[in-house]
């Protein structure tokens, strides 16, 4: 397995790792007491999944992608799978690991605040249904990507 | 009163803990800005992403640098000037940030529908 696949490998993984932590943090902010260790557990998890997802694609997407899959893409039947979904994938990506780290660091300063049903819960909560959401819509980005390489 | 002077330092630690994640609620809502104008200007001025390229060797390496750059400066200088902030404020801030990412994700969307649509 050369360097190029584990890092394309490692960034599928780590980003559904971070889709799923977030799902879970959404039925963790979803419980009528919310378990505070475990939503603390996933959120780091989660931002930690997002971040190494983020390096990895980074070495994927500049030494390969441009170079070999990009023009594959484009000469295909499904351009737009490049000029729409990769681009906006590509750019949007970037808002979640910043947002994941701020939930984070919000679930962890404001832990009794959120057992205690203060207003900032449901501000991270709604931050945390960001994360999920759009992690689920680039990852399933990613899933049509790969697909128009082999179309 | 020693009574007095604890309760001000733990009224202090809490305002202290809304004021950091104030902070980085503007500091993450700056980083979405400056990454939204950064790849709707590189799509509409070429020069901007030609130095994008130029300076970190690719223009979204670029754009990640500059974000992670945006939110860690913009944080450290709402942690330095904003007074002691309420747990409302932080809230309305965690709220902005939702908003702008939101408005960021389909700015950035429609826009890509578009450059295909025009070429």
């Amino acid at each position: 397995m050369t360097i190029l696949y584990a890092m394309l490998i490692l960034h599928i993984i780590t980003g559904l790792i971070g889709v799923m932590s977030a799902f879970s943090m959404l039925i963790g902010f979803l419980r009528r007491v919310p378990k505070i260790g475990a939503l603390k557990g996933w959120s780091l998890v989660s931002a930690i999944s997002f971040i190494l997802s983020w390096i990895s694609g980074a070495y994927y997407y500049v030494l390969y992608y441009g170079g070999n899959v990009k023009p594959i893409i484009l000469k295909s039947a499904y351009p737009w799978a490049h000029q729409i979904v990769m681009e906006a994938k590509e750019h949007v990506f970037l808002f979640i690991p910043l947002v994941s780290i701020v939930v984070s660091i919000g679930i962890f300063l404001a832990g009794e605040d959120i057992l205690n049903d203060k207003p900032i819960k449901k501000s991270l909560a709604w931050l945390t249904a960001f994360v999920f959401i759009l992690g689920v819509v680039i990852s399933l980005a990613g899933v049509g990507i790969s697909g128009a390489v082999r179309g | 009163m020693p009574a007095l002077e604890f309760l001000a330092l733990c009224e202090d630690k809490i305002m202290n803990r809304f004021k950091t994640i104030s902070s980085i609620s503007i500091g993450a809502i700056v980083a979405v800005f400056v990454v939204s104008v950064l790849v709707i200007g590189g799509e509409f001025y070429a020069p901007l992403k030609d130095w994008l390229k130029a300076t970190f060797t690719h223009h979204w390496l670029g754009k990640s640098a500059i974000s992670v750059m945006s939110f860690i400066l913009f944080s450290l200088i709402a942690r330095i000037f904003l007074k002691n902030e309420s747990e409302d404020m932080a809230e309305k801030l965690l709220m902005a940030l939702f908003k702008i990412a939101i408005l960021g994700t389909l700015v950035l969307s429609v826009l890509f529908f578009y450059l295909f649509s025009i070429h």
